[in-house]
């Protein structure tokens, strides 16, 4: 025999948190989800967790954007779990909060529909800081590849494939296109 | 709530993005930061301050070091984690902010003379954020005590905290509602994560 739903007076009250992952390559839905609730596990305990009811309802691979859903008293927590995060499988990442909703639908329609700019491959180099070769763009930013020996080192020790950049950085420099 | 991070290292210092790409991010977080690179940056929504980050080993080159750079930078970090940077650092009130004083140590850093000496000369105690969100396990279990402690004695000796992640590249920044979080995990009140999220950076930076 199913199961009776709660009345409504006694169903938890629900609220819901899109965030966006950013990190150097796309993370699949399955890291994303993983990550998310090691990390509340880890910081929160099983017991907090418990309370707070921590669930990842949806995320978009396509976007990097997805959203969470909490009691609505445990939205603080939630932040939390997200603000902790600092690599999903190894891969260095961060999880940034779009905003908090008490429904799906206007959670969606506020923060999940704005347009991403797409990511597009590049390849050109830039005199500056010993040589950076650059490799891809979204927008008004750039990711490079370091060729100076140091900035490999310090790329490598903080766990980042590329140096960030902006495109007014490149406004004054020597640029060489290498395609 | 707002966010001022005064502990942001760019590709000028120790990090891995320019200021440009960190102020870019910091938008979209809804933050402000402060670069504590000890370098010259264009103004740019997003940047807040500029600083400079330095050691404390010595006292006489350490006052000469302050004399200098409290004129030329808008806030100083020391940098602490021995016991004579702790001292040295809260012993001049040229200096801003006793940054990760607990690092590679077993205790936080600040006993009953450093915190009286914090309140005296206006020093404030970073809250390290960055060593909570890049470690696990025991790791963090030592840096949220000594978090922990340094809030106690904050409330027992009245000298200020300020919440900073320690940011070395992009993905280091966090938002205002991930910091509030993790210091209400931690233990602090409304009052208290407005003074060190938003009233401490801003009386440092001088606003």
């Amino acid at each position: 025999m199913k199961i009776k739903s709660l009345p409504p007076s006694l169903m938890p009250r629900r609220r819901y948190i899109a965030f966006e992952i950013e990190a150097d390559e796309p993370l699949a839905k399955d890291e994303v989800i993983r990550a998310i609730i090691r990390e509340s596990m880890e910081f929160l305990g099983e017991n907090v967790l418990s309370d707070a009811d921590i669930k990842v309802v949806d995320f978009d691979e396509a976007t990097q954007r997805g959203f969470l859903a909490c009691r609505h008293t445990a939205v603080d927590e939630a932040m939390a779990s997200l603000a902790v995060i600092s690599s999903a499988n190894n891969k260095r990442a961060c999880a940034v909060p779009l905003g908090v909703s008490g429904t799906i639908k206007a959670l969606k329609r506020k923060f999940l529909k704005a347009p991403l700019p797409a990511i597009s491959e590049v390849d050109f180099e830039l005199k500056l800081m010993g040589g950076l070769r650059v490799a891809r763009r979204r927008g008004e930013l750039m990711d490079a590849i370091p060729m100076a020996e140091e900035l490999r080192n310090r790329t490598k020790d903080l766990n980042v494939k590329y140096i960030g950049l902006a495109s007014k950085d490149t406004t004054s420099l020597d640029i060489t296109d290498t395609k | 709530m707002n966010f001022i991070d005064l502990h942001v290292h760019s590709i000028s210092s120790r990090g891995v993005d320019t200021p440009l790409r960190l102020a870019y991010h910091a938008r979209k977080l809804g933050i402000e930061i402060g670069l504590c690179d000890g370098a010259e940056v264009r103004p740019e929504p997003g940047i807040a301050a500029v600083g400079v980050e330095v050691r404390a080993t010595n006292k006489g080159a350490f006052k000469a070091q302050l004399k200098t750079l409290s004129r030329r930078f808008d806030y100083v970090v020391i940098t602490g984690g021995d016991e004579v940077s702790n001292r040295l650092a809260v012993s001049d009130d040229r200096a801003d902010i006793l940054a990760h004083p607990s690092i590679g140590r077993s205790n936080s850093g600040i006993d009953p003379y450093i915190a009286k000496k914090a309140r005296e000369n206006s020093v404030a105690v970073e809250i390290s954020l960055g060593e909570v969100i890049n470690s696990r396990g025991s790791q963090r279990v030592a840096a949220l005590r000594n978090i922990k402690r340094n809030v106690m004695l904050s409330r027992k000796y009245g000298f200020e905290l300020t919440a900073c992640t320690g940011a070395k590249c992009r993905y280091d920044l966090r938002a205002a509602a991930g910091v509030a979080g993790i210091l209400k995990a931690i233990g602090l009140s409304g009052p208290e994560m407005r003074g060190a999220m938003i009233e401490a950076p801003k009386r440092i930076i001088g606003r």
